[in-house]
């Protein structure tokens, strides 16, 4: 894939395209999976790298649109011929719908209830909590053994402290390498 | 400049040429069969996610924080690999296999190995028997929606009380893989609003063969990430009175907090919900927070916890269930006397 494409790609995502070539690039998208593949990677990357309301965030709209969706699936249904060429390969690669999705997971996380996020920043969030060192004050003092521990106990509890994103619990991780 | 809704429209309409999506004899054979009960779709859902070839990106919503990542799950000679490739920093890679869970950072270039005792999905956490489930939840077809455009049946599994939370599958119809699942707060309201945890496809394929990638050790094993399994009998402790449907599945004694002495685990589930209950010595020097006496912890996404002392040591709780589990097994729990 040429540096052109995707920078339309990420043109596209920011709204920053003119119309005829949003038509053009959306024909090469239908023609080109690998294509449409990029641009649902970059939407998904984007919007939580982004960590801010991505391109609509307009509740209302994203209510509209996933009730469409919803609504209007049975346009999308591929044709019984094409599924004789490729009875076993079953791609979803619905970008727009993802883009929509991925929309709805970010407004949600916007939505989470301060508690929540309060467990974080007191309990896992800060790395310096789980360090042996730099401890700037008394209060973190007190709270990083407790978090040290509990940062282990979830680790030896299930697989879900590795697909968290929260620095401290990688930081964590490191520190115990480097301890070793 | 087009609207951008219009964008969104006009790629459903330019992507509704690529393949399959629903297999249009679906509804046929429908008609030709009994309808599937929740219980068998959940069923069929336990095999295939363990012998399926399928990929995708895998978005994970976890105490407020949003993670999407790349998922790679193969299945070849009755062996079967499980990755996950971070797309946020820090950069990493999840490897599991038989018996084995690799973590690899690629900034640092530090692998964790863990060995844990059982072999759960990085997805979702379905027995393989189905059926153990039934003590402690209904199991409802609740209907069919569309995920990523793809149809897929709804399962709820409901608590039959208000030890554990409820639990919603969105099981895509043609190969039973479960494109959606979340864990609702126990109040049962606004389920897909607000969920304690979720976990959701944004696309995924599914292929006849994906190979196994060979992970190399790039360091010794670390004493730390050892385990060693117990009998249930050997802890020094007993929990009484367990919720309806929990049994202690596993117990094991390792080094934690590069500290000497090792902690002891007890691993109690219902079949969906997993609660640890961790206890070790009591540590002298530190502050007041690590030896506080019947703390509650705040929660991390559905994980509670709930921290008590007992004699000379420290016990505590935690699992994907509601606070007054947690509390509940910690208050039944004795010392054995080894005399």
């Amino acid at each position: 894939m040429n540096n052109q494409l995707k920078q339309q790609l990420s043109e596209f995502l920011d709204d920053q395209l003119d119309a005829q070539t949003a038509l053009n690039l959306l024909r090469e998208i239908q023609d080109d999976k690998q294509l449409a593949l990029t641009l649902n990677r970059y939407a998904a990357i984007g919007h939580a790298l982004k960590n801010t309301p991505p391109i609509f965030d307009d509740g209302t709209f994203l209510a509209a649109v996933s009730a469409q969706i919803q609504q209007e699936p049975s346009y999308l249904l591929p044709t019984q011929s094409k599924q004789t060429h490729e009875p076993r390969r079953y791609q979803v690669l619905a970008a727009a719908a993802s883009v929509a999705l991925v929309v709805f997971l970010g407004t949600q996380t916007l939505h989470q209830p301060t508690t929540r996020e309060s467990v974080t920043n007191v309990a896992l969030s800060d790395p310096k909590h789980l360090t042996t060192a730099a401890r700037p004050n008394a209060k973190e003092a007190e709270l990083a053994p407790l978090n040290e521990r509990i940062h282990d106990y979830l680790q030896a509890h299930n697989n879900g402290v590795y697909t968290s994103s929260d620095p401290g619990l990688h930081q964590a991780a490191k520190v115990t390498a480097y301890s070793k | 400049m087009i609207p951008p809704f219009c964008l969104i429209f006009a790629l459903f309409f330019f992507t509704a040429g690529l393949p399959a999506i629903a297999a249009p004899t679906d509804s046929a054979n429908a008609t030709q069969e009994p309808p599937l009960t929740g219980k068998q779709i959940l069923q069929k859902t336990a095999q295939s996610l363990r012998h399926s070839n399928f990929q995708g990106t895998v978005v994970f919503l976890r105490n407020g924080k949003l993670e999407p990542m790349q998922y790679i799950h193969a299945f070849n000679d009755g062996l079967e690999q499980e990755r996950l490739l971070s797309l946020n920093s820090p950069l990493r890679e999840m490897v599991r296999e038989a018996g084995k869970v690799s973590c690899f950072y690629q900034k640092s270039h530090y692998q964790r190995v863990e060995h844990p005792p059982f072999n759960r999905s990085f997805l979702v956490d379905l027995p393989a028997d189905i059926g153990i489930l039934e003590t402690a939840y209904a199991i409802e077809l609740a209907g069919e929606e569309n995920i990523a455009l793809v149809p897929t049946y709804v399962i709820h599994l409901n608590p039959i009380d208000k030890f554990r939370y409820p639990r919603t599958f969105w099981v895509e119809k043609r190969h039973f893989l479960p494109l959606q699942a979340i864990v609702s707060p126990l109040d049962g309201t606004a389920i897909e609003s607000d969920p304690l945890e979720q976990m959701v496809f944004t696309d995924f394929s599914v292929k006849d063969h994906i190979p196994f990638v060979d992970i190399q050790p790039t360091q010794p094993p670390d004493p730390f990430n050892q385990i060693t399994p117990l009998p249930i009998t050997a802890a020094n402790f007993a929990v009484e009175r367990l919720p309806l449907g929990f049994s202690k599945l596993f117990f094991n004694r390792r080094l934690m907090h590069n500290e000497a002495r090792p902690v002891d685990q007890m691993v109690l589930s219902d079949g969906l919900a997993w609660v640890s209950i961790y206890m070790e010595y009591k540590k002298t020097g530190l502050a007041h927070t690590e030896t506080a006496e019947n703390i509650s912890i705040p929660p991390v996404g559905a994980i509670h916890f709930y921290s008590r002392t007992l004699g000379d040591f420290e016990f505590t709780v935690m699992g994907d269930v509601p606070p007054k589990t947690v509390k509940q097994i910690a208050e039944n729990i004795q010392l054995r006397n080894r005399q």
